[in-house]
């Protein structure tokens, strides 16, 4: 690089300056040829200072480049560790100070909820009753059966019909089960009416889905007239229980 | 290809360019550092959040629906 380089201009030497040089009154050099030589010599100085200077800019914009370039490969491999380190942990103390009031909070809840469960202990026989932890056939039949006894009316067949294993599958959230009763009867009208009064107010749970009423026509064997006092009287409930 | 100082390319040019790319580069760097430590540090605040067994419920009991079913008589 060195010996390839080129060799440094020399500053043009006037000849009335250098020792060697004859005495202008032995030999007068022509006037107008002097200032044309410095002219020149002054222009290739000043394309010289001039590429000089480009150079030097050029080396220290390489070197504000480098700098730049050697910043970014130590920011991805020192800082940036270093800095995801320090905000996972940051992080991780916002999050555990965020989890802990929750808990806080959740936990004073559970105490008051624990507190409002204290104070209703005395009804869960009620409430089991109401809405059993069981499906409790017999006691939903007996209390069908009971309703229709005080109503006077005599119940002949109760039907059963549960959900089919599939639909329960298809409806996992909730966890209220159900089952349908249904039965049909030819009773008086009044009585009918009586006994779906009981059903809604009874304590257990149970829904009456439908009902239908229809006049039945019975010939009697004596005067051979209709008696259209006996209604057919079909209902429909379903018995909520609950799934542990 | 491009040659410096020649013909294509005069130095100060290229000069220009590399300064504007190697500070792109670092300003890009510096960028994505930034996000992936924010992105990291808003990903574990979220995770409590959007935790299911931290929500909140109601610890009042519903004390009329209790009444109502004093009321009725058992058959």
């Amino acid at each position: 690089m060195l010996a390839k380089s080129k060799p440094p201009v020399k500053p043009p030497v006037s000849p009335a300056t250098s020792p060697k040089a004859p005495s202008p009154a032995k030999q007068p050099v022509p006037a107008k040829k002097e200032p044309t030589k410095s002219a020149e010599d002054r222009e290739s100085f000043l394309s010289f200072m001039k590429k000089k200077q480009e150079d030097r800019r050029f080396i220290k914009s390489l070197e504000v480049g480098f700098t730049f370039i050697l910043i970014s490969l130590l920011s991805i491999f020192a800082i940036r560790p270093a800095i995801i380190t320090i905000t996972n942990l940051t992080g991780e103390i916002k999050a555990k100070k965020l989890l802990n009031q929750k808990l806080d909070s959740k936990l004073r809840k559970i105490i008051e909820a624990q507190n409002n469960f204290a104070q209703i202990q005395d009804y869960y026989e009620i409430i089991e009753k109401t809405f059993p932890s069981s499906p409790q056939y017999s006691h939903a039949t007996n209390q069908i059966q009971s309703a229709s006894q005080v109503s006077n009316l005599s119940l002949d067949k109760i039907t059963f019909n549960f959900p089919k294993e599939d639909t329960k599958q298809n409806t996992p959230t909730t966890d209220i089960q159900q089952y349908s009763i249904n039965s049909s009867i030819q009773t008086d009208f009044y009585p009918a009416v009586d006994f779906l009064n009981k059903i809604t107010q009874n304590r257990r749970l149970i829904d009456i889905t439908s009902v239908s009423m229809n006049i039945a026509k019975r010939r009697s064997s004596s005067s051979e007239k209709e008696t259209p006092s006996q209604i057919n009287f079909n209902f429909n409930t379903n018995v909520y229980y609950w799934k542990k | 290809m491009f040659i410096i100082g020649k013909n294509n390319m005069s130095k100060n040019k290229f000069s220009k360019y590399f300064i504007f790319v190697t500070i792109l580069t670092f300003f890009v760097i510096f960028v994505l550092i930034i996000q992936e430590a924010y992105t990291k540090q808003v990903d574990q605040i979220n995770q409590v959040k959007q935790d299911q067994s931290l929500k909140d419920f109601d610890p009042n009991l519903d004390m009329d629906a209790i009444k109502d079913i004093i009321k009725r008589e058992n058959i």
